[in-house]
């Protein structure tokens, strides 16, 4: 077991910079998943640390060491690549003593080793089969068995269950959860799908651009945006943004005016929004924070159109148009009855809103909404 | 007419075709295709059985007319009397030497090469490859004359062996020539079809990245390699400009050459020929039935990315 700490990271690939300066601490015995969308430089970070690419700078440590100029088998690392990289002239037994072999480890240990994996991840009965006899639920057992039996300090892996069928792939996320509670190994977990990450993390990085845009504990980051980049990525249908010019309604509150419809702006964000009076301010909302009210105008509602009505089981997923020709998506309760072109009065949950700066994408009320919600 | 209806239906039957579940034109269509197959194959080996069985023939019998396509007084003094009267062991001994040697210096050399090739990222990469592959298009024939000035005053080792004229080595060399370019150019396409995780998951569990490929890479190799070994062994054995150009003597001739001997300049020894025609194509039809399944794969290899 050990932790791992990136420091300035950086690796340039000809003239793309893949990853680019990031730092982050990755405690032991945690669950770390990198998420982003493509080309974010996630993978490129996890190969890093596993030693298949030369950082080009900044440092690398597990545990105590830097590990910088070491190869990949001297790093006591293990890792699950996406397509799992099975041997296939190999059985599955032999996938799994491999590494042990190379590592010089003594015989009695590595049938100890093997006989314990395959019954962890019940594959004994696979064991004298080659990996083109196994389904990919199973290849994909070999394959976290390969990296079990090796015991290192770090697991890596590269999207191990996006080659699965949905349904499979949420038994697996499952079983890697409880794999991780009983080894407790160090993880580190590539992934671009955010339902993984949410799942699996017990802490959550986002990357784009070469960047970390957020590090933080998965519920943590998907209330609490930095900006606006991880709020759009985290969450399905991701948040609805809204853009207007903040100004002062009648009374001298602050007021979000998007032109033919207003939004008053919580009293406990006036400190935050204050210096931006007379600036364009957007304001983020999630889908599944906004409600139907459809009892008459009251405060704080606005009117909209139900362009579409997407049931999905568990919720219903509106798409509809604001009277300010903004597009909106609205998650509600499955029962509501409504159709196209109605016209309905949205609410939204005055506790779960966002705003942001649209030139920067940063939040302007990260820091008051985390106090917020840890005194509350 | 009711003889040939059941005759064709007994060949319907015997071609597995089902007339109950299959449709009346797609029956048609089956027959037809089995018609022009058969007469593909026909043609294919009906040169190959004719010089079977003119090499069976007692030698005043060929050209007898009409020509008889069975074997009447089938005899195999023809095959025995090349071998008495001429050194025909030691051109067949001539061919094994040459026709192997190449093909392991070439599945040696063209696997590290297609590998290197398909693996490592060095400057001139791409043209080097090109260069190597476009050097193989020039004609032979082309080169036919460089090649026999230089086999006959190699210009560094001319010092110390003589000439390397009429000997196997010019052959091998020459074959080697010619094949390796093949040899590498099917090896990294192979190469290029094993996923380069497999070589990276080596590295993790332990490999440098010459064990990795020799522990790993390599023994997935082989249907690669066995199409590569195939066709270099049967172009060395079958090759006949070069060998008649380069070789004089049955210290080196090799089997195609020894064959065309029969002919003279006013007589052709037709049964003989005949019998030494066979003994040259056997081992090449026999290797090529025994490895035509690895040819596919091997050439086929990462034409299609899963």
């Amino acid at each position: 077991m050990a932790h791992v700490e990136l420091n300035e990271l950086v690796k340039e690939f000809d003239d793309v910079t893949a990853v680019d300066g990031i730092s982050l601490d990755i405690p032991d015995e945690s669950f770390t998943v990198l998420v982003g969308p493509s080309g974010c430089g996630k993978t490129t970070t996890l190969r890093l640390i596993a030693g298949l690419e030369r950082a080009t700078d900044g440092e690398i440590r597990i545990g105590d060491e830097v590990v910088n100029d070491q190869r990949a088998y001297e790093r006591d690392i293990a890792m699950v690549f996406q397509n799992y990289a099975l041997y296939p002239h190999k059985t599955v037994r032999e996938n799994m003593r491999f590494g042990l072999e190379q590592h010089d480890t003594a015989e009695d240990i590595i049938q100890d080793r093997v006989s314990e994996a395959a019954e962890l991840l019940q594959i004994e009965e696979l064991l004298e089969r080659r990996p083109a006899e196994l389904s990919g639920g199973q290849q994909q057992r070999v394959a976290l068995g390969r990296a079990i039996v090796r015991d290192p300090a770090v697991f890596l892996m590269d999207e191990p269950l996006s080659n699965l069928d949905a349904k499979l792939r949420v038994q697996m996320r499952a079983e890697l959860n409880k794999l991780h509670d009983e080894l407790s190994t160090t993880t580190v977990y590539v992934t671009h799908d955010q339902v993984e990450a949410m799942t699996l993390a017990d802490q959550i990085a986002v990357m784009d651009n070469g960047q970390i845009q957020q590090v933080g504990a998965p519920t943590h980051v998907y209330s609490n945006p930095q900006n606006m980049f991880v709020a759009g990525f985290l969450g399905s249908p991701s948040m609805n943004f809204l853009e207007g010019t903040l100004g002062r309604d009648a009374d001298g509150k602050l007021q979000l005016d998007f032109g033919t419809d207003t939004h008053d702006v919580p009293a406990e964000f006036a400190d935050e929004l204050e210096g931006y009076v007379g600036e364009r301010v957007v304001l983020g909302i999630r889908p599944e924070n906004i409600s139907l009210n459809q009892d008459g105008i009251a405060a704080n509602v606005h009117p909209a159109t139900v362009q579409v009505v997407e049931p999905q089981g568990e919720k219903t997923v509106l798409e509809l148009d604001l009277d300010t020709d903004q597009t909106i998506k609205a998650a509600v309760d499955p029962d509501t009855t409504v159709e196209m072109d109605d016209k309905v009065n949205l609410r939204f949950d005055r506790d779960s809103l966002q705003y942001f700066d649209p030139q920067t994408g940063e939040s302007l009320t990260y820091e008051a909404a985390s106090e917020q919600k840890v005194t509350a | 007419m009711s003889t040939n209806q059941s005759t064709l239906s007994q060949l319907i039957a015997a071609l597995g075709l089902d007339t109950d579940n299959e449709w009346p034109h797609v029956v048609r269509e089956r027959l037809v295709a089995y018609g022009l197959l058969g007469l593909y194959v026909f043609v294919i080996w009906f040169p190959i059985y004719f010089i079977f069985i003119t090499s069976i023939k007692p030698s005043g019998a060929v050209l007898d007319i009409p020509i008889s396509f069975l074997p009447t007084q089938p005899t195999v003094s023809n095959y025995v009397e090349i071998f008495q009267n001429r050194p025909f062991e030691l051109y067949t001994l001539n061919s094994l030497i040459v026709a192997s040697t190449t093909t392991i210096i070439c599945v040696t050399l063209g696997t590290v090469t297609g590998y290197s090739f398909s693996r490592y990222d060095f400057v001139g990469n791409k043209a080097l490859l090109l260069s190597i592959v476009g050097a193989r298009m020039i004609p032979p024939i082309a080169l036919i004359v460089p090649f026999f000035t230089i086999m006959s005053n190699p210009p560094l080792i001319g010092g110390l062996t003589g000439s390397l004229y009429d000997t196997r080595i010019a052959l091998i060399l020459t074959y080697t020539f010619f094949n390796l370019p093949f040899a590498v150019w099917i090896m990294k396409n192979y190469f290029d079809g094993v996923p380069e995780s497999l070589d990276e998951q080596a590295r993790i569990d332990g490999c440098s990245r010459w064990e990795g490929f020799v522990k790993i890479i390599l023994p997935m190799a082989k249907p690669g390699i066995a199409a590569t070994a195939i066709l270099a062994f049967i172009f060395s054995w079958n090759e006949f400009v070069f060998a008649l150009v380069l070789t004089s003597s049955e210290q080196a001739q090799t089997l195609p050459i020894a064959v065309s001997l029969f002919v003279a300049d006013d007589f052709v020894d037709w049964a003989h020929l005949a019998a030494g025609g066979m003994i040259a194509a056997l081992p090449g039809i026999l290797f090529g039935l025994f490895f035509q399944q690895y040819i596919v794969s091997g050439l086929t290899q990462g034409a299609v990315k899963e």
